[in-house]
């Protein structure tokens, strides 16, 4: 069943809202908006196709909306409800840094990483999930990773970063 | 970086998207580049962290609101017309002992039968389609043994103290024309 399957993806779908948006309500906010959505449009999804995909894509549209619908500066502080990790797995304020991180840059490049890094998507996936081509999801991968890394780093230089190719 | 290898190799590498022999290639740039080394291990680490920050979400309880965006659909109610339909059966199976069934039946199919017989009987009928009376009893005799096809003889009844009164072809049981009948009156008749 259709509904079933999408109700098997929820789980995924929340750990990748919570990771985009920063806030667990925000996130579930993101996902319950995704799911309904999903649900008007279950008739274009294909069958056989892959529905993962379909659910990401669907989401990226709902938060795409979403971003349009907000002024940047009001969108997904930094929220200490979405550290999930259990204290003592990962040093606590690494973990602050990566979040931290994560929501200082550009949304479309956060995506980006997170559905390589963290979905562990294939560039093509992730390229259909966010609707552009396989080249841009790599330039914004390069980009996204570079200016994480310098964040991380503490040299907080990245907005002039060039990427080479 | 060498002019073989581009930014995409190195992040391919990261995410395990390059065949063996293309990864051995990166290894040796790696081994060979310091500064191309961390950024590779940088990312990797992040993808790592990501992993352990955000993976305990997939432990969570998924919150009611969203288990209620994704509501079970109204399905046929199969298990209920399946009890439905095992009750009828059982229901008639149970009454079939106390409903003795083919009496009807046989009533049902010896009616039509009986209205069929009696149709072949009457309907070549032109004179007598009720009765010849007694007084005609020569008559009476010809006519049944014709309508036959065997010589037939009126009883003589004296002796049982009747008379024939009238003669007339009936339908018999079973579909055959295994008798004529004869109306006999006691006594006086």
């Amino acid at each position: 069943m259709d509904r079933d399957a999408v109700a098997s993806h929820i789980p995924r779908l929340r750990r990748y809202a919570r990771a985009l948006v920063g806030d667990r309500y925000q996130a579930d906010d993101l996902v319950q908006d995704t799911l309904e959505r999903a649900l008007n449009k279950l008739h274009l999804w294909r069958p056989g196709s892959d529905m993962r995909a379909w659910l990401f894509a669907v989401m990226h549209n709902v938060f795409v909306n979403q971003l349009r619908g907000k002024r940047p500066d009001t969108m997904a502080l930094v929220d200490d409800d979405a550290i999930a990790a259990p204290v003592g797995t990962v040093d606590r304020l690494e973990i602050r840094d990566l979040q931290a991180a994560l929501m200082e840059i550009p949304a479309e490049q956060r995506a980006v990483v997170l559905l390589v890094g963290l979905e562990e998507m294939s560039y093509a996936e992730a390229a259909k999930a966010l609707g552009v081509p396989i080249g841009t999801v790599m330039s914004r991968l390069a980009r996204g990773r570079e200016r994480l890394r310098h964040l991380m780093a503490g040299t907080q230089t990245a907005p002039s970063l060039k990427v080479v190719k | 970086m060498t002019s073989k290898l581009s930014e995409t190799d190195l992040h391919a590498y990261v995410d395990g998207a390059l065949d063996e022999a293309h990864r051995r290639e990166v290894e040796t740039h790696l081994a060979a580049d310091p500064v191309d080394a961390e950024r590779v291990r940088a990312w990797q680490e992040q993808s790592a962290r990501m992993r352990a920050l955000f993976n305990p979400v997939l432990e969570e309880a998924v919150p009611d609101r969203l288990r209620a965006a994704v509501p079970p659909p109204r399905r046929f109610p199969y298990a209920l017309a399946a009890s439905f339909l095992v009750t009828g059966v059982a229901v008639g199976w149970l009454a079939k002992s106390y409903v003795p069934a083919e009496p009807r039946v046989a009533a049902t199919a010896s009616l039509s039968k009986r209205a069929a017989v009696a149709h072949v009987v009457y309907s070549p009928e032109v004179r007598h389609p009720v009765e010849v009376g007694a007084d005609q009893q020569e008559h009476l005799v010809n006519w049944l043994s014709k309508r036959l096809g065997q010589q037939l003889k009126a009883p003589t009844l004296a002796r049982r103290a009747s008379t024939s009164s009238a003669g007339a072809s009936c339908p018999a049981s079973r579909g055959r024309w295994r008798s004529s009948c004869t109306r006999t009156r006691a006594g006086s008749g």
